[in-house]
């Protein structure tokens, strides 16, 4: 296993190394000078100009990427152009933000998505199927920022139980989390639904319910577990994308997460933020990826990886 | 199946939770009482408006430091850190007296060192620092005074004075801190003291006790970005927050029918104006550029788009600002007029491709798509190139032989309610790559123009020149003024005296009397 995992780790560093490339390219490519959008409607040609000798952004491509890789390796991700504040610790305060809302919504995901999918699957076709395929439909149909939008007039502005947005306390989290947990939930709820059913269906189980195993433990020990592997590549998917910030609910919600300071950042043209956050997120998705491969095992004992 | 029997047992408790403290409404949820939480579109860069951007921004970093000048509500100039002004040398050099009794937020009096050290500092670092260009020299005088000296006589030197960006801070601060820390907590002699920042999300300020116009009557101010309209005004109703800050006429009429919220629409010194490239066909003839105005209807835009809380521009000077006329606006809605001017300049069918930055004006892709829908009525067929505003911005400024653009949508103001900070733009030394002349205009009478109301120190004589420009500028028409943007604020109704701190010039003036009832 540990030799395993020490692979993965280093067949992630080409990869890396490919996103550095990338997005250092592409947002070069991309016209918008930041030096123009830093200096405003005001500046003379001799401020844009000094801003991009500041910056850097006045060498050669080449050098350019030189002097961030001889950053990079001494894992100082820069400064971000518009803030004068170093990257990694702008990306670490988010990213904050980011994992307490992607942690709360996957929870609700799960939670709600394995509900509704076992439901499905234990009594098909009756009305607990239709009715909890019906709401992972909605689910994922439901554009975030309109359902987002519907829960802050609920329960914000109709009822005043719970803030808008914001993140000045705890509370400010339930409503996003909500609003992508039942989008995430919808998806896991039908990819447990389809593999409980196909489970449900091998000899196996009709093996334990012969053996006289309750109909409880035959869903919980010998269904469930074994459904659960497509589940967890699912939930592995997930929670890679909510970390990478979920712009469209960081938005409604005004919480200073990791996807709207990229989002920001583009508009802007901050790269050394840019970049940093897009290694940032490709880095997470490695890791979690990793994280998935060990959790299969757990569920599998069939797996083992030399 | 364990997590459901769980949730079965668990759920009232978990509700309980999830909704403690809760209660019924709870204004500013997570703030301590007796504090002002304002929701701005825009995130606070920095806290030292010497190095910050944004206009309703640099308002809120201006509780902080403090204005020689502001504007009262009639719009004259008002003595504030300085309590009075004479002028020397024929009218060259403008002589501050600054007040005895102000303090910093360290303890110290503000001296004339502080200001000298300021103005410097703000002609240093500031993006808005052309506003003092024209500056010679700035010396500190005996008697607690300020002199600040230009080359020639500049006739609108006091008002610029009220861009609140020319703040005065502690010049000891800065050196014992150095400037990139003082950056982080900058001090000022303004009603509010910095207290943190929270990138992404908030700043907060403590009340001054010791502001030398009077203690600030609330204890806190929190300045939250809120970057979504939507979520700001839902953010009001439910009491979330007190002051918001920019929205649709939609929401504006949703917000006026609500009692418990008060809306505010001041005059606005800055307008929406459509560009044309004054040295490229088809615009570079006059009679294009006359049929272009001719064919759009600014009453409907305005009635429609804006609900009727807009104002139709009728100037290229803003409306507020010294010697506006609207008598030079002779493009009344007229189609059949344009039709006839197109075919006199030969280009009946005319094409051409009209450019904005999306989302960055409100209402944009709006006013653009029914000003395309009226230039068809006129026979012209408008292409909408609608762009990334970084895009954008960077493709208007391009100097002449590699810029593409044809008709282009901008916004422009004044920063001191005077017309001469506002048409300045139209002047060669404003070309592209330079500064902001994206129509290329060039004209030797306006550059005669211009110069001439510079010098100019009787008022009357000045008056009479900047009429003469919006004449120019209204016969030549590089840029057809559309309307006025409406710079949108509303509060809830218990915070008290909040109007009169909004300014035409989309900026806040000092809170330290704004209360919560």
């Amino acid at each position: 296993m540990r030799a395993y995992l020490a692979r993965r780790v280093l067949v992630a560093i080409p990869s890396l190394l490919a996103v550095t490339v990338l997005i250092f390219v592409a947002m070069r490519v991309v016209p918008g000078d930041p030096a123009v959008l830093l200096a405003g409607d005001f500046a003379t040609p001799e401020t844009v100009a000094a801003l991009r000798a500041r910056w850097g952004l006045d060498r050669p491509l080449v050098v350019q990427y030189a002097v961030f890789m001889a950053r990079l390796v001494r894992g100082d991700l820069g400064e971000s152009i518009v803030s004068d504040l170093p990257v990694l610790d702008e990306i670490l305060q988010r990213f904050r933000v980011t994992l307490v809302l992607a942690l709360a919504a996957i929870g609700v995901a799960v939670l709600v998505g394995l509900s509704a999918g076992v439901l499905g699957a234990v009594r098909p076709y009756s009305a607990w199927d239709y009715g909890s395929m019906v709401l992972a439909l909605a689910g994922v149909s439901t554009p975030i920022f309109w359902s987002g939008m519907l829960l802050i007039l609920l329960f914000a502005v109709r009822l005043s139980w719970l803030p808008a947005g914001g993140v000045a306390s705890w509370q400010s989290f339930i409503l996003p989390a909500l609003s992508l947990g039942f989008f995430a939930a919808g998806i896991i709820a039908r990819q447990t639904r389809s593999a409980m059913l196909d489970v449900l269906r091998q000899d196996y189980i009709r093996t334990a319910r012969a053996k006289g195993v309750p109909e409880r433990g035959v869903i919980q020990a010998h269904a469930l577990r074994n459904a659960l592997v497509p589940v967890v590549t699912i939930v592995g998917l997930e929670f890679g994308r909510l970390l990478g910030g979920a712009v469209l609910t960081e938005t409604v919600f005004s919480l200073p997460g990791l996807g709207s300071f990229l989002v920001v950042s583009i508009f802007k043209r901050d790269y050394p933020v840019i970049q940093g956050v897009v290694l940032w997120l490709a880095l997470a998705f490695v890791l979690i990826n990793m994280l998935v491969d060990i959790v299969y095992a757990a569920l599998d004992p069939r797996i083992r990886y030399a | 199946m364990h997590a459901l029997r769980w949730l079965r047992r668990c759920w009232p408790v978990l509700l309980a939770v999830a909704l403690a403290g809760s209660g019924s409404a709870v204004p500013g949820w997570g703030q301590p009482k007796d504090t002002l939480v304002i929701a701005l579109p825009f995130e606070v860069p920095t806290p030292d408006i010497h190095k910050a951007t944004g206009l309703p921004i640099l308002g809120m970093l201006a509780q902080i430091g403090d204005s020689l000048v502001v504007l009262d509500e009639k719009g004259a100039v008002k003595p504030w850190v300085a309590e009075s002004w004479t002028y020397e040398d024929g009218g060259r050099s403008l002589v501050f007296k600054i007040r005895d009794n102000v303090r910093m937020h360290d303890g110290r009096t503000v001296t004339a060192d502080d200001v000298v050290y300021s103005l410097e500092r703000f002609r240093r670092l500031s993006i808005g620092r052309s506003a003092l260009a024209m500056v010679e020299s700035i010396t500190a005088q005996p008697g607690n005074r300020v002199k600040i000296t230009t080359r020639a006589p500049f006739a609108p030197l006091l008002k610029t004075f009220i861009y609140q960006t020319i703040t005065v801070y502690s010049k000891a601060a800065i050196e014992r801190a150095g400037d990139e820390e003082f950056s982080k907590h900058p001090i000022g002699p303004g009603p509010y003291r910095f207290v943190r920042l929270v990138r992404g999300d908030r700043m907060e300020l403590e009340a001054f006790d010791q502001y030398w116009a009077g203690k600030p009557k609330i204890r806190r101010i929190v300045v939250r970005y809120v970057p979504d309209m939507s979520a700001r005004v839902a953010a009001l109703e439910a009491g979330d927050v007190d002051v918001i800050h920019d929205f649709t006429p939609q929401d504006a009429e949703r917000i006026r029918s609500n009692p418990n919220l008060v809306f505010i629409n001041p005059p606005s010194a800055g307008f929406i104006r459509f560009n044309m490239n004054t040295q490229r066909p088809p615009f570079h003839d006059v009679r294009v550029r006359h049929a272009m105005a001719y064919a759009i209807d600014r009453d409907a835009i305005v009635k429609q788009i804006f609900r009727g809380l807009a104002r139709v521009s009728r100037s290229l000077v803003p409306a507020n600002a010294v010697g506006y006329v609207e008598t030079y606006d002779v493009y009344r809605y007229n189609p059949e007029r344009a039709r006839q001017l197109l075919r006199e300049a030969g280009v009946p069918d005319l094409t051409f491709t009209f450019s904005y930055g999306a989302g960055r004006y409100l209402m944009d892709k709006e006013v653009a798509e029914a000003v395309q829908a009226q230039m068809a009525r006129a026979g012209v067929t408008m292409r909408i190139n609608q762009m990334e505003w970084g895009q954008f911005s960077a493709m208007i400024r391009l100097p002449l032989d590699r810029n593409p653009s044809q008709m282009t949508m901008t916004w422009w103001r004044t920063v001191n309610g005077d017309a001469d900070n506002a048409i300045g733009i139209y002047s060669r030394a404003e070309l592209p790559p330079r500064g902001n002349n994206v129509p290329f205009y060039s004209s030797d009478e306006f550059e005669r123009l211009y110069a001439a109301q510079q010098v100019e120190t009787d008022p009357e004589r000045r008056r009479a020149l900047i009429r003469q420009l919006q004449q120019v500028l209204m016969q030549d028409l590089p840029s057809i003024p559309m309307y006025q943007q409406p710079i949108f604020w509303a509060t809830r109704k218990h915070v008290a005296g909040f109007p009169k701190k909004v300014t035409s010039l989309s900026t806040v003036w000092p809170l330290y009397d704004v209360e919560l009832k």
